[in-house]
């Protein structure tokens, strides 16, 4: 089978990922998506990996999988504390950036 | 060009006699030291000798006249011209090599002793008409300054040296005749002196160039000796351009404009600057550079017809003026005409000879016209004197000496330099210039004689709290120095056309033989003589005539002009008005131009950079909504753009 | 060498192609697809954190398909194993209910969010993955390949696991000890990882060590206000709106009716106990 093929479904699942970041107005889900976009990038990573045949892709989709917690851990802190002090869990409503 | 200067100088330096260590000569650095040092003194030791550091200045001033006599008498024993090397100013920067070393030759000699000479005479006038003077010691150093300007213009052996003297004099006229700066007509006075002048000098720096251009050197000596292979067009062009800044310096049409309005300076000033030095610097430069002068019969002509005219121009303004001191300044201006009339005929000795005279007698009038002002309390108005006869008796007696001597009356000594001016210009095919020559003659003496009648004759128009008395001894004396010169200079220095000023000359003068003249008139040269003693009796008549005391005291002056003439030649042809109109309204319109430019273009430019950032920036704002989502978008939008240029780049393979 | 990795040979060898990569992937893709658009739509948030459990564990499954297995291993003990568990976790603290209805009800946003997601990955298959779906990206004949070949550089599709194997025979100095035989992928994986990637790896420690010392700290429990606890004492505290008079001359007529989102007023916090 070709090895592209791994790459296309790569492409959709981020791409999806990418349209419910966009969409999503709940921070929780909202990280779930960006959890899909990481792993369509650690699939391609894979199927690169599997294409050159060195270890080195699974040594990235290894790392990636590292800051993914990491991210998440750290993440899930920040969203527990702004619903503390918003109430709500809507990602609209802290505007702070403002001006 | 710069193989040919090189030889040139070669041959000059060999020709010279370098005596540098022998008799006056090895002082003659001296000459520009002692000023210098004046000048300084005065200015450094004010507190501790408050009014006696003019004696410093006095006697820097009296030294540098006995080392020019030395000199003199040195020159006259070797006839050689010395050349007295200085320093390297610029050692061969692209091309130009300049030294600034000074030449003293039979010309210069001349001038040193005009120069100091005069020079010493108004410092010691100075000490007692400006006493009491809160700036006292600063007057006797801008005095020495001046002297030490006008002897590096004068002894400069080059162009370069020359035209440093001439715009330190320049800077020294400015200094002095704005004085008393706090009337702000002053300080103006001395702004149009300076101004007036810098136009002349950007002509004078153009001829330097061309005569670089065309020697590769600005050393008198080697420029001199290869004047001849100048073109004419070239010559005429830099003759005229010198004569450019002469006309600047010596107050000839169209720059005479500042010399009148000099006069508010100190009177000792007026006499020194603008009667007997710095206005004949200009007469200087076109003398010295007689080799080129002679180059060009065109630029000649047009010299001598500039010179006539301003004669006739002073003459006729002179004649309505009510100021003592207004009628000596276009009495100056006028006889600076004879001089340029003289160089322009090519009677280059004929102008010196004229220049020294002058010197003697007008430098005595403005003296004379400063004691009466001192006796009168600082009063300028003509009308208002008379009949100070008796009152101011030596400063009377000088007076008429030098009146007749300005006049042209014999044997004083203005009657033998005009004359011979006259007479060359005949001889040399110059007759319409004669001709108005000997029409300025009889306005002159017209116009001096009535300034001689109304001051000192008749009597006294003073009022009641006003008590004339004779000047103290320190300016009489200067008075009856110059008186004796006014009387006798002239037929000591130069009987004939081959006196003994004449012989000395010429060796540092051009000949004119080669010039192409046009035939003389017919008239022989006694004739001319008796033309022009005719035309000094009957001005002076003319003027008894018209203001007699007896007319005076009545009040019935017969004035020879009325009306809308006598307008025209009081308000100075309206020359003025009419640079007001065309330049200085004209500069006041370019730089409101400017000033539009400026604040419009501008400073728009720069508010509109900060307005436009500003404007920007409140545009940009709208960006920072907060909104977590719209961030994201961009995100993906960029995300797309960068993924398709991506690809662009890649080729899409 | 892995039983998968045995049976995709025989696999291949009888049917000339990977029948078991094959059913894999396409098994695996179709789930990891259809969670994946569950997890983007559904309204419950527990239900689409159930729903992206399965997709994890659908690329685990994907994973093995790319004879990764230790990847896939990986996968599920760090991805479905623990981070789903923590969002389940913030998911049960903070309480959201059932009918929490905070999917963008806005058709335009959806509309651009979704042609933006097409655009994207049509970009993406077009521009870089369309070589690569050619015959001859074809993974296979992993058999024929030796240690030779790829030490020529000439690369095939291996899988980690023939790989290691395959490394382990020569005996120039280039590869691994032979003497220690045949290696696990994961052995291989591990001697790549702490010698050529060390500072990496050390590195992802730090993260980790950073990332732990940061939640410790953000997640500290307030029951009350900040400013009523006497032990609190904040390092910088911004102040309100209000505090300022400077901002009575602040032309707030510049600001008003032109940006999107709430006024002004959300600058001011809000507390837990007067809101909602």
């Amino acid at each position: 089978m070709p090895i592209g093929m791994y790459f296309a479904l790569s492409a959709v699942l981020f791409s999806i990922g990418l349209a419910g970041v966009l969409v999503r107005r709940n921070v929780i889900v909202l990280f779930m998506c960006v959890e899909l976009m990481l792993n369509a990038v650690n699939l391609t990573l894979a199927g690169a990996a599997r294409m050159w045949g060195g270890p080195d892709g699974h040594v990235f989709v290894f790392f990636v999988i590292v800051v993914a917690a990491a991210e998440v851990v750290v993440g899930l802190a920040l969203v527990v504390n702004i619903f503390f002090r918003r109430g709500t869990l809507d990602v609209d409503v802290p505007t702070l950036l403002k001006r | 060009m710069t193989p040919l200067a090189t030889e040139a100088l070669e041959e000059a330096v060999t020709n010279l006699q370098v005596l540098t260590d022998s008799g006056a000569m090895s002082l003659s650095w001296l000459l520009l030291v002692l000023p210098a040092v004046g000048f300084v003194a005065c200015l450094t030791l004010r507190r501790r000798l408050e009014e006696r550091v003019a004696w410093i200045a006095i006697g820097a001033s009296i030294l540098t006249f006995v080392l020019s006599v030395a000199i003199l008498l040195q020159l006259r024993d070797e006839q050689a011209s010395h050349l007295v090397f200085g320093f390297t100013w610029f050692d061969d920067v692209g091309g130009l090599t300049v030294h600034f070393d000074y030449a003293i030759d039979q010309l210069t000699a001349v001038m040193l002793l005009v120069v100091t000479g005069v020079g010493s005479l108004v410092h010691v006038y100075s000490w007692g008409y400006m006493y009491g003077d809160e700036r006292f010691e600063r007057y006797f150093a801008y005095l020495n300054l001046f002297l030490f300007s006008m002897l590096v213009l004068v002894l400069g052996s080059s162009f370069l040296t020359l035209f440093v003297g001439w715009e330190l004099v320049g800077l020294s006229s400015y200094l002095l005749i704005g004085f008393w700066f706090e009337k702000a007509a002053y300080a103006a006075a001395a702004k149009k002196a300076f101004i007036t002048n810098r136009v002349g000098d950007v002509a004078f720096m153009i001829a330097m160039f061309l005569i670089f251009r065309e020697f590769g050197t600005f050393d008198f000596f080697a420029v001199f000796e290869h004047a001849g292979d100048l073109s004419t067009g070239t010559a005429t062009t830099i003759v005229l351009l010198l004569m450019g800044g002469a006309a600047a310096k010596s107050a000839q049409i169209p720059l005479h404009v500042w010399l009148p309005d000099a006069m508010a300076g100190p009177t000792p000033v007026s006499a020194l600057i603008h009667a007997a030095t710095m206005v004949t610097a200009g007469v200087y430069l076109m003398a010295r550079s007689s080799p080129i002068v002679v180059q060009s019969l065109d630029a000649m002509t047009i010299i001598a017809w500039i010179g006539v005219l301003t004669a006739l121009l002073g003459a006729l303004v002179a004649i309505r003026q009510d100021d003592i001191k207004k009628i000596l300044a276009y009495s100056t201006v006028s006889q600076l005409g004879y001089m340029f009339v003289g160089i322009g005929t090519g009677g280059f000795n004929e102008g010196i000879f004229h220049l020294v005279t002058h010197a003697f007698f007008k430098g005595l009038l403005f003296l004379a016209a400063g004691s009466v002002m001192h006796a009168l309390a600082d009063q300028t108005d003509v009308w208002r004197m008379g009949g100070l006869r008796r009152v101011m008796p030596v400063t009377f007696w000088t007076s008429a000496a030098a009146v007749l001597a300005i006049t042209g009356f014999p044997p004083f000594a203005g009657f033998f330099s005009k004359d011979q001016i006259l007479v060359t210009a005949y001889e040399h095919g110059f007759t319409a210039v004669w001709a108005l020559g000997v029409l300025v003659a009889v306005l002159t003496a017209f116009y001096m004689g009535r300034w001689f009648l109304l001051v000192f004759m008749g009597v006294g128009r003073w009022g009641d709290d006003v008590h004339p008395h004779e000047s103290p001894a320190s300016m009489t004396g200067p008075l009856i120095v110059l008186g004796v010169l006014s009387a006798v200079g002239g037929a000591a220095l130069n009987l004939s056309h081959h006196g003994p000023l004449f012989t000395w000359l010429e060796p540092s003068t051009a000949s004119t033989g080669g010039v192409a003249f046009n035939a003389a008139g017919s008239i022989g040269e006694p004739t001319l003589v008796a033309i022009s003693i005719a035309a000094a009796v009957l001005g002076l008549g003319a003027a008894w005539f018209a203001y007699n005391p007896a007319r005076v005291a009545q009040g019935r002056t017969a004035e020879p002009v009325v009306g809308p003439v006598a307008e025209l030649f009081e308000r100075k042809f309206f020359v003025d008005e009419l640079y007001e109109a065309i330049f200085v309204k004209a500069g006041a319109r370019v730089a409101d131009a400017l000033v539009w430019f400026d604040t419009t273009v501008i400073d728009g430019a720069v508010n509109g950079a900060g307005a436009v950032s500003l404007k920007v920036g409140d545009v940009a704002r709208r960006v920072q909504t907060g909104f977590v989502r719209g961030y994201l978008v961009a995100f993906l939008v960029g995300g797309i753009v960068l993924t398709a240029v991506l690809l662009a780049q890649v080729g899409l393979a | 060498m892995p039983p998968l990795a045995q049976a995709s040979d025989v696999a291949q060898a009888v049917a000339g192609t990977n029948v078991a990569e094959v059913i894999l992937f396409i098994g695996f893709g179709l789930l990891a697809v259809g969670t994946a658009v569950a997890v983007v739509t559904m309204r419950n948030v527990v239900h689409a954190a159930l729903m992206l459990v399965v997709n994890l564990l659908s690329i685990a499954g994907l994973y093995l398909a790319l004879q990764a297995s230790f990847l896939s291993i990986v996968q599920v003990i760090v991805y479905a194993g623990a981070i789903v568990v923590l969002f389940l976790f913030v998911i049960m603290l903070l309480g959201v209910q059932r009918d929490d209805s905070l999917v963008d009800v806005d058709r335009r946003h959806v509309a651009g969010a979704v042609v933006g997601g097409l655009l994207l990955a049509g970009l993406l298959v077009a521009g870089f993955v369309g070589t690569y779906t050619t015959a001859a990206s074809r993974c296979g004949d992993q058999a024929t390949l030796t240690a030779d070949d790829f030490r020529a550089g000439r690369v095939g599709c291996v899988g980690l696991d023939h790989l290691s194997s395959a490394a382990a025979e020569p005996t120039d100095g280039s590869s691994p000890d032979p003497a220690q035989g045949p290696m696990t992928g994961a052995e291989f994986l591990g001697e790549r990882l702490f010698t050529r990637h060390t500072f990496t790896f050390e590195a992802a420690g730090l993260l980790l060590v950073v990332a732990t010392i940061g939640a410790l700290v953000l997640g500290k429990r307030h029951d009350t206000d900040p400013a009523d606890d006497p032990a609190y004492e904040p390092a910088y505290e911004p102040p309100l709106l209000d505090d300022f008079d400077d901002f009575d001359d602040f032309d707030d007529d510049r600001l008003d009716g032109d940006v999107d989102g709430p006024g002004a007023d959300a600058m001011l916090v809000e507390l837990p106990g007067e809101d909602a």
